[in-house]
């Protein structure tokens, strides 16, 4: 059992480490899933601007309308960048002053222009003057925001608007501006990277050179300066390609130098490498790109990457864009180039994130499986591939598409289409689900768990793990399996050692029996020796059998005090009467102190506290070989309620060696090997003591010095009595007047003790000798041995019943043969009579019985004069009670009020009853209906004997349901019914002294 | 600490004592995690250092002996779980440098707030010094590691330790 707890802490802690790692691995995969979704995010922004912003330079740099240019280019790039409105405004200048000409938008959302409101308010002319005096300071680019109020007015009317960034940037020309691109943007703050501008001012150089282009459309010869003065503003890297892949133009920020700028032109890729001593694959992957784009007259993106003079890497992502004439020749091609190191930084991030996760994954011992929403794999670990059989390694399965993966995998499990279809539904449910059993063809088990990956309600994608449990699942099995037989075979044990109580303790009585008897025959010498041996010995054996009794009792837990009031001076006085003799074949003395300190009766069992003290007792005796042993008792506190109290078992023997003294309460354990062979002893002693003491609700407590002897303490803390809730027993004699059995010789035949205490007590005091037979056969066997007068037989009996032994005894030889035989049976069906008087028998009495009855009937059968009157005390008696659950007249009337009768059989009932239900309860589990119906056999006449109808009654019920075949399994209500009643009973039982 | 380092402690004390003492152990130190850990978590280092002393306690063993046992065991894992660090070095003697300048690197990378153990390094006569420098005073365990590490290359090395400071946090290794 202890290691079943042991496992069962050890799963208890695994459970929550699991939930740890989850914990931590949901959190890693997060940080993941959203350096990813930046770089998607990053990744596209950048592309469809660039892309974007390509388009609307060609539209600008080809369309012969300016107005057509404009609206279109503006509406290319405001459908791809994320604001809420992006236009242009053209201004007029004369004077020192600006007129707004047209204004070209293209909003994302309906709202009011800012340009409109503002000149609702002042006039617009003079605003765009103050612009255009910031603009021509340099500044390329100006951003209002709502946290940052760089222009009252302009906040102001954002604030109106409810617009939280503004962003302005001029279009200048010869000094002056020609036109204003706006940004505008609702929600959000404008936090683009400088990329981001660099773009954009690209862009707005390209609507720059276009209105120049109209401009100064009558000066046609001027127009190829003024392209280049037009793109080498632009601050980014931007060349044009002639046809053959040659330079035809590239601006300062592609490359700095003016020299290699001007040798460039017409010449390509190759010679510049080679002039640059750069490597040649450059040129190589440049024209490769020139030709596919040429070819398949579509635009490309590419990345670079180029170390600075810094030695830091850079990246650059490339967009080459054939320009084709209306007859789709190609006119040029055009390079532009940005920035993507920060992509690229973030990208590092990611790795190392994804680097982190799968070192971290790669110490679970786990497989495991990250995907992202699109079912795409993002980490998973060498565990996972080897679960699966997949021949490649987890970094090179990042990317790939799982949705089909289930598929593959299926042949590898038990049960392969639910396998796929429960992956396909956990999915779909977006549900985390753990501890999932997967069992693979090759025997082995997982666990599976699916955690989805949620940001505030995003779905960002989910984990999966999968745990090899083969081992964990074969060690659960082979442990359930243990505890199941332990819990058999203890089950085994206690019911060997009932069992064997039962067996030994009659033929043990027998023995007790017949010494007492032959105590009182004329003895010589040797033979009063020799009996008073045999006596002591089956003494011993006796205490050694009850011994183990307690013992399994104990361990079972089904020791059930019975506390009744007691005077513990007396109880005391009659431990050490009890052990008086012993001590003084030792010449040892035994000395009592303080038993006047119980001044009133106390609450306990004195049948358990009189156990200890008699075993302490004694083994201070048998330990102590010169000087005294004694009990002291004394007070620690008295009031009207409670009395707290010291009983000390003292001794001046061996004493215990200190490292023994842990131990000496453990059960089979003696103070040393040694001293079992001197001393005997079952070893069992002070493990009970030790077991009874905290029954009892006292704690006992050892000290001890070798040769000097040890001092047993116990303290209790008891409850009072009050005197008159005291009902004492008045012991009566049970009188029957005029009758006499006195020379007869009873049999007794019943297995079930109690029944033959009940008949003995009764017949006994008539002074008839009584046998006793547990069944038939010994029936049959003594009365051959015996002289017996008369046989009370009970019918259903194991080994040989009633009717068997009636028929056996009917044919054994006369006058043995003749003995008249009393049917005594709780059966009280008609036909069971009949079938008594059939087989032989002389005369049937149903249990229970009234004395008179019993009398009458024997009286009858051996010719005595049967005038006989009951006569009985009227003592007033604490089991006096409504009568409902239980009524004890009957035991009155049956032992003449004998008080330690009825209180023996009072214990009898509240240790056996609830033992014979838990057999049949036992039997039930076995299908065995035969053992329960004769266990409630016993069971209905020890019900009877108490008056506890109510559940006789549900006995005699279950009884009846056997008789007529009913199915076991339909015995489990009755036997509920049973168990209910006889509870109700034993509260009662108990209630009455408390 | 890393998480790895208890779950692989207690798999040692499950393999040398049985379950019964890593319960004993959880039952018995009083750890701020409750005793639970997994591989991927990070703990205290103070409940390592609770975990071997009780350890000791419980099965009359030295801290020492017993940490010079788990550099062993944790060799193994350390081998299994980062078979990389083992292939880029063909000796002893070019692993035991590359600690410092390439693993602990890595790691300190991996993991910004692990603290390391420093051990330098240099070749005199053939000899390796190694000088192992940490608050936690583990040089028992490092000494298994190393041990250890000459068995994976196949060289029958000897190892010398001497304790540079009181406390232990400084210990020189002669190797060779």
């Amino acid at each position: 059992m202890e290691d079943f707890e042991l496992y069962k802490r050890r799963i208890e802690r695994e459970k929550l480490a699991r939930k740890e790692a989850e914990g931590i691995l949901e959190k890693k995969a997060l940080e993941l899933f959203t350096a990813n979704e930046r770089l998607q995010k990053l990744y596209k922004t950048k592309d469809e601007l660039l892309e974007a912003i390509s388009k609307a330079l060609i539209v600008l740099f080809r369309e012969e309308d300016l107005d057509r240019a404009l609206r279109e280019s503006i509406h290319i790039v405001g459908s791809t960048i994320d604001v809420d409105r992006f236009s242009i405004a053209t201004l007029q200048e004369s004077e020192n002053k600006y007129t707004l000409l047209k204004n070209y938008e293209h909003a994302n959302r309906e709202f009011k222009s800012l340009f409109n409101l503002l000149k609702e308010q002042e006039n617009l002319d003079e605003l765009f003057y103050r612009f255009a005096q910031i603009f021509l300071k340099g500044n390329k680019l100006v951003k209002f925001t709502s946290s940052h109020k760089q222009h009252r007015l302009v906040t102001r009317t954002m604030g109106l608007i409810g617009l939280s960034s503004v962003v302005l940037m001029p279009i200048e020309y010869q000094g002056k501006i020609k036109a204003i691109i706006s940004l505008e943007l609702l929600d959000i703050e404008y936090d683009w990277s400088e990329n981001d501008e660099a773009i954009l001012l690209a862009f707005a150089a390209g609507v720059e050179s276009v209105i120049e282009k109209f401009e100064t459309r009558e000066k046609l010869e001027e127009q190829r300066s003024f392209y280049e003065a037009v793109l080498n503003s632009i601050p980014s890297d931007l060349v044009v390609f002639n046809k053959n892949h040659t330079y035809k133009f590239i601006n300062p920020v592609a490359i700095q130098n003016a020299e290699i700028r001007e040798w460039l032109i017409d010449k390509d890729d190759f010679e510049y490498v080679e002039y640059r001593n750069k490597p040649k694959e450059l040129a190589e992957n440049r024209r490769a790109i020139f030709n596919k784009v040429v070819n398949e007259k579509e635009p490309l993106s590419f990345e670079e990457r180029f170390v600075n003079n810094e030695g830091e890497e850079e990246w650059k992502l490339r967009n080459m864009y054939p320009v084709f004439s209306e007859d789709e020749q190609l006119e040029m091609v055009i390079g532009y180039g940005v920035d993507i190191t920060d992509i690229k930084q973030t990208n590092q991030q990611l790795l190392t994130t994804s680097k982190r996760l799968s070192t971290l994954i790669s110490s679970l011992n786990s497989g495991v499986l990250l995907e992202d929403k699109d079912r795409k794999i993002l980490v998973t670990n060498d565990e996972f591939c080897s679960i699966f059989d997949i021949p490649a390694k987890p970094e090179d399965l990042i990317g790939i598409d799982c949705s089909n993966s289930a598929e593959q995998s299926k042949h590898l499990v038990k049960n392969p289409d639910q396998f796929v279809a429960r992956i396909d539904e956990i999915v779909k449910n977006r549900r985390i689900q753990t501890n999932e059993e997967i069992h693979m063809n090759d025997g082995r088990t997982f666990e599976r768990d699916f955690i989805p990956i949620y940001l505030q309600d995003i779905y960002l994608g989910h984990l999966w793990e999968y745990r090899n449990v083969t081992e964990k699942k074969a060690a659960e099995q082979e442990l359930i399996r243990a505890r199941e037989e332990a819990e058999e075979s203890r089950r085994l044990k206690q019911r060997f050692l009932a069992n064997m109580s039962h067996e030994i303790r009659t033929p043990m009585n027998g023995v007790v029996g017949i010494v007492h008897l032959l105590e009182r025959t004329k003895l010589d010498h040797h033979q009063k020796k020799y009996l008073n041996i045999l006596k002591d010995s089956s003494e011993h054996l006796l205490h050694i059998i009850n011994d183990i009794l307690d013992v399994s009792k104990l361990e079972e837990g089904k020791l059930v005090l019975n506390e009744s009031p007691v005077q513990l001076d007396t109880l005391i006085e009659g431990v050490v009467q009890n052990l008086k003799s012993r001590a003084s074949d030792k010449k040892i003395k035994i000395e009592l102190e303080g038993l006047e300190i119980f001044d009133s009766l106390l609450m306990t069992d004195p049948v358990r506290v009189r156990q200890v003290l008699l075993n302490l007792l004694s083994n201070a005796i048998k330990f102590t070989h010169k000087g005294s042993v004694g009990i002291r008792c004394s007070t620690l506190s008295n009031d009207n309620l409670h009395h707290a109290f010291r009983i000390e078992v003292w001794d001046t023997g061996i004493g215990i060696p200190e490292n023994n003294m842990e131990s000496i309460f453990s059960a089979f354990d003696q103070s040393d090997i040694g001293s079992a062979n001197q001393y005997g002893g079952t070893g069992l002693g002070l493990s009970i003591v030790q077991e009874l003491a905290d029954k009892l609700g006292s704690e006992i407590s050892v000290q001890s010095e070798v040769g000097k002897g040890s001092t047993f303490t116990l303290q209790f803390d008891l409850k009072k009595v009050e005197a008159d809730q005291v009902s004492m027993f008045k012991s009566s004699q049970f009188e029957l007047s005029g009758a006499t059995l006195e020379g007869i010789h009873i049999l007794v035949v019943d297995d079930h003790k109690v029944n033959f205490d009940i008949a003995e007590e009764i017949l006994q005091t008539w002074g008839a000798t009584v046998l006793y037979a547990e069944n038939g056969k010994k029936a049959v066997e003594s009365i051959t041995e015996n002289e017996v007068d008369l046989i009370l037989m009970d019918m259903q009996m194991p080994v040989m019943d009633g009717i068997e032994a009636t028929r056996n005894i009917r044919q054994l030889d006369s006058p043995l043969s003749d003995v008249p035989i009393i049917a005594m049976t709780a059966a009280a069906l008609p036909e069971e009579r009949e079938k008594c008087l059939q087989s032989g028998m002389n005369g049937y009495i149903s249990k229970p019985y009234n004395p008179s009855i019993l009398f009458e009937t024997i009286a009858n059968q051996l010719d005595l004069d049967a005038e006989v009157e009951v006569k009985t005390d009227d003592a007033s008696d604490s089991y006096t009670n409504s009568g409902a659950l239980f009524d004890i007249s009957y035991l009155k009337e049956l032992s003449g009020n004998n008080r330690t009768f009825i209180e023996e059989m009072v214990n009898n009932f509240k240790n056996e009853m609830p033992e014979m239900v838990e057999e049949m309860k036992f039997c039930y589990t076995q299908f065995d209906s035969g053992k329960i119906s004769a266990i409630a056999h016993k069971a209905k006449s020890m019900a009877g004997y108490l008056g506890a109808h109510e559940l006789r009654n549900t006995i005699v019920a279950l009884e009846e349901k056997i008789e007529q075949n009913t199915e076991v399994r339909l015995l489990e209500q009755d036997l509920d019914r049973i168990e209910e009643k006889l509870n109700n009973v034993l509260r009662e039982l108990n209630h009455l002294y408390t | 600490m890393k998480g790895i380092v208890f779950t692989e402690f207690f798999e040692m004390v499950e393999q040398t004592f049985g379950y019964e003492m890593v319960d004993t152990l959880i039952n018995t130190t009083e750890l701020e995690s409750g005793g639970v850990y997994t591989s991927i978590g990070t703990y205290h280092h103070s409940e390592i250092v609770a975990l071997v002393q009780n350890l000791s306690k419980q099965s009359g063993m030295d801290i020492d002996a017993l940490l010079h046992a788990f550099g062993r065991y944790l060799f193994d894992t350390f081998l299994k779980a980062y078979p990389i660090f083992f292939d880029k070095a063909s000796n002893s003697f070019e692993f035991l440098a590359s600690i410092d300048n390439y693993i602990h690197v890595e790691v300190q990378k991996l993991y910004p707030d692990a603290t390391l153990p420093r051990f330098s390094t240099q070749i005199e006569d053939g000899k390796m010094i190694m000088i192992y420098k940490s608050e936690r005073s583990m040089s028992a365990l490092a000494l298994g590691l190393i041990e250890k590490t000459l068995e994976y290359y196949g060289e029958e090395v000897k190892v010398s330790k001497e304790v540079l400071t009181e406390d232990g946090t400084e210990v020189k290794f002669v190797i060779g």
